[in-house]
């Protein structure tokens, strides 16, 4: 009896140790095959991304390209959302099952990502300088920096914009949507004068639609109302420089004032399906290409005679440069123990070679159809191969002209708690007390400013 | 001496079957429980955030940092209010749905005792998702609450509704859960019981206070302290819903967590937070379990 519990035990424990342990062993990258090197590829979470990244490592996986003599074979998969890429890229790095590359990194995540040493500069590097000027990067790159250095190579870029209703911008009797301050106060007081009689026949019952205005916890909203308006206001500034609180008192100010003219016409409250709905009820949204599809689903027209348009970022005089916050992500190539030379060099030739001067216009145009999202060249407008496609985007062909004047989010590991603050201490009060306002006449927002800039300072460890 | 050697014997059997049947669970928590306490523990004590190769040692200043943090303050002060909410309303439906099933005719107790328990099969993000579009501005419901009663509520907006749609989501998933358990007790009280209450006359709220509530208290006793675990772990709801706001109104534990940990990526601060939280959750649990043994004590569990 007791040599039977003894080997009962003993068959307990081994089992129950090795199912425990099942799954805790790191994904191994290296292929057994001495000749092939495996290099893993994670794309973003979205079904369009990954297809699009299988197609072309099939591609590149046919042209039998080799490094160090062995075979590259690019392995792509999605990149884990648990909950979100950032977390799942930042869980493989701590359990050792990081990739060799991914794309879906922004300026801010590498930021935090260079740090902690985790991914490699790309600046001095010779293939890096060749796809920069095969895409003709060469001013849009340096708004990328990190700490003088370059990491990510930037993939696609969404200019925000304002989206507006032109149905009842029409209706208001303007043929354009507004450029500058001015022509914001001329429609929202229009706006205003109208409510009642043609904005109500049209269903159109608030001017601007933007409840995040009121919600700190969504800290990463201020890049899209925030930011976009500062670089308009600023000419293209940086408000955060690595660790430095760049931030002009005067342009925040007048940003501040800018969404306070809006004044009880703005939207608080919790919309769904705005701009799909037969007769949409606001007048103007802040927007990027995300929605360009279900549009199109909903049988809505895009241009001045169509239902709506994407207006730009609101400046100071007509001449100005609209600058823009670009909603921007790109590749990065990850330094950890566990990647090894040859997979690096693989991650690389894939780069090269996707982006090198014979197929780049070819990879940026299939990425183009693929997700309706702009790539990061700086001769979109003017390239073309890619004319026949904004010949029949018109959507997309206004929005690349604001491509070379977007400025990606701050290289900073604490931007979440610099925009947490920012709207905490400074937007949230602010639109608070202009959202009962009924004028376009917005009041000071110094004191506003200046509670924000403090809270930056002190959340964000800025000097 | 030779029946005490028998009787050694017997024990020292008895106690290796006992260490094999434990073993499982003792290696169980030893890999997924108390390693990963200890090394959660020294996280805490550093200002790593899982990516970067150097960490630095930073003592007990994550513990300090608390003190003074408002989301955390305001995390804890949540916790006790969901407690509150969750425990005492999930038990008063649970209950009620116990005692409507168990006087239904056997053949619709089968079906309706399902359909309340689907809601508990329902993932926390479809759930979310509908609430956030019944709640939004031009959900049906509100156009018809602004065009017959004049009311414009911003039920996300304001921290006194946002905090009530939290609760109202988790009872109504629950609920119908914790109702099997209730059911369950209801029907065991043997009928030699119920025909005394009948003969004693005692009906209606008499017998449940002094009858039903009394002979299944070991049950209520559970689905209290399962309602209060489940009162720490709201995560998916604020998340998706309201973020933790408005004004941190409907912040929890986990959120303040996961954001620290893998939004703000300070993820020695995040385990700081992820053990003082499993400090109040084993305390509070610990209080409830006192307060419930007391009341089994007194009727004779």
């Amino acid at each position: 009896m007791n040599k039977f519990l003894k080997r009962v035990s003993v068959l307990t424990l081994a089992v129950t140790i090795g199912a425990s342990l099942t799954g805790c062993g790191g994904q191994k990258s290296a292929s057994g095959d001495n000749n092939k090197v495996v290099v893993n590829f994670w794309t973003a979470p979205q079904k369009v991304q990954y297809n699009y990244w299988v197609k072309k490592a099939a591609d590149f996986n046919a042209t039998n390209t080799k490094t160090n003599g062995k075979i590259i074979e690019m392995k792509v998969q999605q990149m884990p959302e648990s909950p979100s890429s950032e977390a799942g890229l930042q869980n493989s790095i701590a359990t050792d099952t990081v990739p060799a590359i991914s794309e879906n990194v922004s300026r801010g995540f590498a930021a935090t990502l260079a740090k902690s040493d985790a991914i490699y500069p790309l600046e001095q590097e010779q293939w890096f300088k060749d796809v920069v000027s095969s895409r003709k990067m060469d001013k849009s790159i340096q708004g990328w920096k990190i700490n003088n250095q370059q990491y990510v190579l930037p993939l696609y870029v969404n200019p925000m914009m304002f989206e507006w209703n032109m149905v009842a911008l029409r209706a208001l009797g303007f043929k354009t949507p507004p450029k500058t301050i001015n022509d914001l106060k001329e429609v929202i007081d229009k706006f205003r004068i109208n409510k009642d009689t043609k904005m109500k026949q049209l269903g159109v019952t608030s001017g601007f639609y933007r409840p995040t205005l009121l919600r700190p916890d969504q800290w990463f909203d201020r890049w899209f109302d925030f930011q976009m308006e500062y670089e308009a206001l600023s000419g293209g500034k940086s408000w955060v420089n690595g660790d430095t609180l760049a931030l002009n008192k005067t342009t925040a100010n007048e940003v501040f004032k800018l969404f306070g003219m809006f004044g009880n016409t703005l939207q608080t409250a919790d919309l769904s399906n705005i701009w799909q709905t037969a007769k949409p009820s606001i007048l103007a949204t802040i927007n990027a290409p995300w929605d360009i599809q279900s549009m199109r689903a909903a049988n809505k027209k895009y241009g001045l005679n169509g239902d709506y348009i994407y207006g730009q970022p609101i400046v100071k005089k007509v001449s100005d440069i609209p600058y823009s916050f670009g909603d921007t992500k790109g590749l990065v190539l990850y330094k950890h123990k566990n990647v090894t030379a040859d997979q690096h060099q693989g991650a690389v030739e894939f780069v090269k070679w996707i982006y090198n001067s014979k197929n780049s216009s070819k990879t940026d145009l299939d990425w183009l159809n693929a997700t309706t999202m702009l790539p990061v060249r700086g001769d979109l407008t003017t390239n073309q191969y890619f004319k026949t496609y904004f010949d029949k985007n018109s959507e997309l062909k206004d929005l690349a002209k604001y491509v070379p004047y977007t400025i990606p989010c701050m290289a900073n590991d604490k931007m979440n708690q610099i925009q947490t603050a920012l709207t905490q201490a400074g937007m949230e009060p602010y639109i608070q007390g202009t959202s009962k306002l009924n004028t376009t006449l917005a009041p000071d927002a110094t004191p506003y400013v200046d509670a924000a800039f403090k809270a930056m300072k002190e959340q964000g460890g800025l000097k | 001496m030779k029946k005490e050697a028998v009787r050694n014997r017997t024990n020292y059997r008895n106690n290796i079957i006992g260490w094999i049947f434990s073993t499982p669970y003792l290696l169980y928590s030893l890999i997924f429980f108390l390693i990963p306490l200890v090394w959660a523990f020294w996280i805490s004590t550093t200002d790593w955030n899982l990516m970067s190769s150097s960490k630095k040692f930073v003592g007990l200043n994550n513990f300090k940092k608390m003190l003074s943090d408002e989301r955390i303050q305001a995390a804890f002060f949540n916790s006790l209010k969901y407690l509150i909410f969750i425990v005492i309303l999930t038990v008063i439906i649970s209950l009620a749905i116990g005692l409507l099933l168990h006087n239904l005719p056997d053949k619709l107790k089968g079906i309706l005792a399902v359909l309340f328990f689907i809601p508990y099969l329902t993932s926390g993000v479809a759930t979310s998702v509908i609430v956030k579009y019944f709640f939004s501005y031009n959900s049906v419901f509100n156009q018809f609450l602004r065009q017959h009663f004049s009311l414009d509520i911003k039920w996300l907006q304001d921290p006194k509704w946002a905090f009530g749609i939290m609760i109202g989501i988790v009872i109504w998933k629950m609920s119908g859960y914790y109702a099997l358990f209730m059911l369950s007790a209801i029907e065991s009280i043997s009928d030699e019981v119920n025909d005394a209450c009948k003969v004693d006359g005692s009906t209606g709220f008499n017998k449940l206070f002094h009858v039903i509530i009394p002979m299944i208290m070991p049950t209520l006793t559970t689905v209290v302290i399962l309602g209060s675990g489940l009162a720490f772990g709201i995560f998916t709801e604020p998340y998706l819903l309201t973020g933790g706001g408005p004004a941190l109104a409907t912040t929890t534990w986990q959120l303040e967590i996961f954001n620290t940990s893998f939004v703000q990526f300070q993820s020695g601060y995040g385990a700081a937070i992820a053990i003082v939280s499993a400090i109040q959750i084993f305390i509070t649990i610990r209080i409830i379990t006192f307060f419930m043994n007391g009341l089994n004590k007194k009727y004779g569990w």
